[in-house]
């Protein structure tokens, strides 16, 4: 391992190669701000520019632009509650209020300390487990996936603000929409009115559509308000206090997000969604979260930055491609000739390496880019709401349509920005529709291909340890938000009894 | 309305000098090559290569243009309803000719142009290493004495792959039955499920297994070709096995056009394409992702998506898919 460090290294001694990190940083800073533009796309973008490249230069250059976009999704889901990036839908739901309460500064410094403490990391528990996370990504079947799934959606109870029952709603709702596509085992298409919807419904659009556009709307009926004053943290060793009360939360956030980082199909928006589940469950404030709670956009962030390194485990060690990113980065070293698989760390040590070398340099001047943006980016919210929403509303539908150069996107992203809008009306938050959407498919299909293999017997769900324990955990973690519903009434009903009492003596 | 028409004949009498001037100095502006994947794939990563070197040969940019939505429907709407004036064109692939006859059913073989054919990439059959299937006799024995047993992971009911299995099934005298066929989202998730044990085998292609192969994971046991391929020189064909599967039955690659395409532009493009699949670069990319050159001009690459589109329809009837 020392003597592939040392051949990683000597990769950095060129120009080039560090050219590559700095642009890689910088490009994917910009690819995470902007909205609907998602890592993968950026990604793939740059490929045509990697041709004439070494495959080192090329393999750092879009693995730094990754991990950037990864952490940059996080700023216009503060500011404006427009999800850069899919995983960072999760950090606006506390981030946006905390902007609302002026604490802007203080959740840009919090999203990018905690980003880089998750990469970091995560990059070091990539680099001492590789090899020993192949098999972990490979006990995953259909059974397995299923029961992930159901374990994803139980999250549900913890996501759904403070009415379990709005939750369920969304949930549901949200769960019907991934009926609409391609059937996952006949082929045959399911309440397809338009073409465009064979493959389902376009995720990043409907994201889009509920989190941005319907902020777009709600923005234009408060247009009338005073802005708030905005602070932003100076100092660094300031700024690095403040990440001193969420070290438990940092640790294990960073571990989640890791963990679901290898299982391929998992991604980073699953895993900030059970990050932020989890410190919601374990917080000693979980009544704050949803409201401007930093422990939640640390949580998210230091979540879906710890997800990516996970995610190269598979890739580099496999070949497999978990991710949309992971496969543009597959498709990126095929075109020099390099597969990933498991002879990549004999035959070319220098890409792993570089790999490495790459996450744990090219953090530092994200964390320098990122504070430094943080303090100008606060900025934007001096600027008056209805040049913000016109801005957001360009951005976002320019971004839908460069993801999939096709007109439909847009639409379907108006149609759900309507629909945020109409349920912000009822209080219903969008969190349990993106959990369905992204859970709501992988659970159908790997449910419908577990049956099939194994001639309809069900007990198939419960033959493997992982599958058993993921349904066991599912049931305890759904039903203990009820428990605590009933608990709560129960203690409600004592003291009215005590109440009584007292007044009948 | 007559003095409409004649001005019509006398205007289009005028201008056809000029249209077959156009033609013939074709193309004098980018050409946008439309696909139907995302950026990062094989199929855009082949069609990026392809497009550098008929830049080379053209003088033109050809642009790549991702149009993934909808499984192939947002490109093939926008392909038909562009100019069949050679200034767009887009990828195909066998996905298509399935497409064509199950979710995409208002598009047919004859709704567009097929200009050339790239590659193809020949199905094989893989199973873990450990499994006791050490050939495709074993597999037949397996899937006859103990039907239900072989789960075979691949693509979606009705694709290439999962065609290619029913073929050399019914070629080696396994009931359709007899086989529990597990579609997943991709040929790739269906190698990643066979290396994990999910799945007793799979059909899928050299390039997703050659890895795997090499590591010593997998064990491809049979690969449906005339001859065996290069680069797994010890895997005989299922010929030597004794199954006489159609071998023409293989994942293709091509490019097509809006329907009413010129002769002369279709020519130019496909002899620019066969040119640029002889450029050094082209070969060893083709021999690095494990295609065969295949080359077909305007009129063969129709008669063989036809031919493929026949197999298509019978096998779906053959095995009730709608």
């Amino acid at each position: 391992m020392l003597q592939g460090f040392l051949i990683g290294l000597e990769q950095f001694t060129s120009l080039a190669v560090i050219a590559g990190l700095l642009g890689g940083v910088l490009v994917g800073y910009l690819v995470g701000a902007l909205p609907g533009l998602s890592a993968g796309v950026g990604m793939a973008l740059l490929i045509p520019f990697t041709f004439g490249l070494d495959p080192v230069v090329s393999v750092v250059m879009l693995v730094t632009l990754y991990m950037g976009s990864e952490y940059s999704g996080a700023i216009p889901a503060i500011l404006v509650n427009t999800p850069g990036e899919p995983s960072s839908a999760v950090t606006a739901i506390d981030g946006f209020p905390m902007r609302m309460q002026g604490k802007a500064g203080e959740a840009l410094t919090l999203s990018i300390l905690g980003s880089a403490f998750g990469s970091i990391l995560s990059t070091i528990l990539l680099i001492f487990s590789v090899h020993w996370m192949t098999g972990f990504a490979l006990a995953f079947g259909p059974a397995e996936y299923f029961s992930l799934a159901v374990l994803g959606l139980s999250l549900v109870s913890t996501l759904s603000g403070h009415s379990v029952v709005r939750g369920l709603v969304a949930l549901l709702f949200g769960l019907l929409l991934t009926t609409i596509g391609t059937d996952p085992v006949d082929g045959v298409a399911r309440f397809v009115v338009n073409d465009g919807l064979l493959g389902g419904i376009p995720f990043i659009s409907a994201l889009i559509g509920l989190f941005a556009l319907s902020e777009v709307l709600t923005m234009l009926e408060t247009s009338d308000e005073k802005p708030v004053v905005m602070r932003s943290i100076d100092g660094v060793t300031a700024r690095l206090g403040i990440l001193k009360p969420h070290i438990g939360n940092l640790f294990r956030s960073t571990f989640i997000g890791y963990i679901l980082g290898v299982i391929p199909g998992a991604g980073a928006t699953i895993a900030s969604l059970t990050a932020y589940s989890v410190q919601r469950r374990l917080s000693k404030h979980p009544e704050q979260f949803g409201k401007g709670s930093p422990e939640g956009v640390v949580a998210a962030e230091t979540a879906n930055n710890s997800c990516m390194p996970g995610a190269l485990a598979p890739m580099l060690a496999l070949g497999i491609p978990g991710k949309a990113s992971t496969a543009v980065l597959i498709g990126a070293l095929a075109i020099q000739g390099v597969r990933p698989g498991p002879l990549i760390f004999t035959q070319h040590p220098e890409i792993p390496y570089s790999i490495y070398i790459a996450l744990l340099i090219g953090m530092p001047f994200m964390v320098l880019l990122g504070l430094w943006g943080a303090k100008a980016w606060v900025k934007v919210t001096q600027i008056p709401r209805p040049v913000i929403a016109a801005i957001v509303c360009a951005t976002c539908l320019l971004g839908t349509f460069s993801e999939s150069n096709d007109i439909f996107s847009i639409w379907v992203a108006v149609i759900f920005g309507v629909i945020g809008y109409l349920m912000s009306k009822v209080s219903i938050e969008p969190a349990p529709i993106v959990l369905a959407l992204v859970l709501g498919y992988m659970m159908e299909s790997n449910f419908r291909r577990a049956l099939v293999a194994s001639g309809d017997e069900l007990s198939v769900f419960v033959m493997s340890p992982i599958s058993t324990t993921c349904l066991f955990l599912a049931v305890i973690v759904f039903l203990l938000p009820f428990g605590e519903i009933y608990a709560r009434r129960r203690r409600l009903r004592l003291d009215a009894a005590a109440a009584v009492r007292t007044g009948d003596l | 309305m007559n003095r409409l028409i004649k001005h019509a004949i006398t205007a289009s009498l005028l201008l056809s000098p000029l249209a077959a001037a156009a033609q013939a100095d074709y193309p004098t502006r980018p050409v946008s090559y439309i696909l139907h994947v995302s950026p990062g794939g094989a199929t855009d990563i082949m069609a990026r290569r392809l497009s550098i070197e008929l830049e080379k040969s053209l003088k033109q940019p050809f642009v790549v243009e991702n149009v993934p939505g909808g499984r192939g429907a947002a490109q093939f709407a926008k392909l038909n309803s562009a100019d069949p004036n050679g200034y767009t064109i887009a990828a195909v692939t066998s996905t298509h000719i399935g497409a064509m006859n199950q979710t995409l059913k208002s598009y047919n073989v004859d709704s567009f142009d097929w200009i050339a054919r790239l590659a193809t990439e020949p199905y094989l059959v893989v199973v873990p290493a450990s499994s006791p299937i050490k050939s495709m006799k074993d597999l037949v024995e397996q899937a006859n004495s103990k039907p239900g047993s072989l789960v075979m992971a691949g693509f979606v009911r009705g694709s290439g792959g999962h065609f290619a299995w029913e073929i050399m099934a019914k070629a080696a005298g396994v009931p359709s039955a007899n086989v529990r066929w597990v579609p997943y989202d991709s040929v790739g998730d269906a190698v990643t499920a066979t290396l994990g044990g999910h799945s007793g085998a799979a059909i899928a292609y050299v390039d997703l297994v050659r890895t795997h192969v090499e590591s010593g994971a997998l064990r491809v046991i049979g690969i449906m070709t005339d001859e065996r391929v290069p680069q797994l020189p010890d895997v005989p064909t299922l010929k030597e096995q004794g199954i006489n599967a159609d071998t023409s039955w293989q994942q293709m690659r091509g490019i097509i056009g809006p329907k009413g395409m010129p002769d002369d532009i279709k020519a130019k493009i496909a002899s620019a394409v066969e040119e640029a699949l002889k450029t050094p670069e082209m070969v060893a990319y083709y021999k690095e992702s494990s295609l065969l050159s295949a080359f077909q001009g305007p009129a063969d690459f129709t008669a063989q998506a036809k031919k493929e589109d026949g197999t298509t329809k019978a096998l779906m009837k053959d095995l009730g898919i709608k």
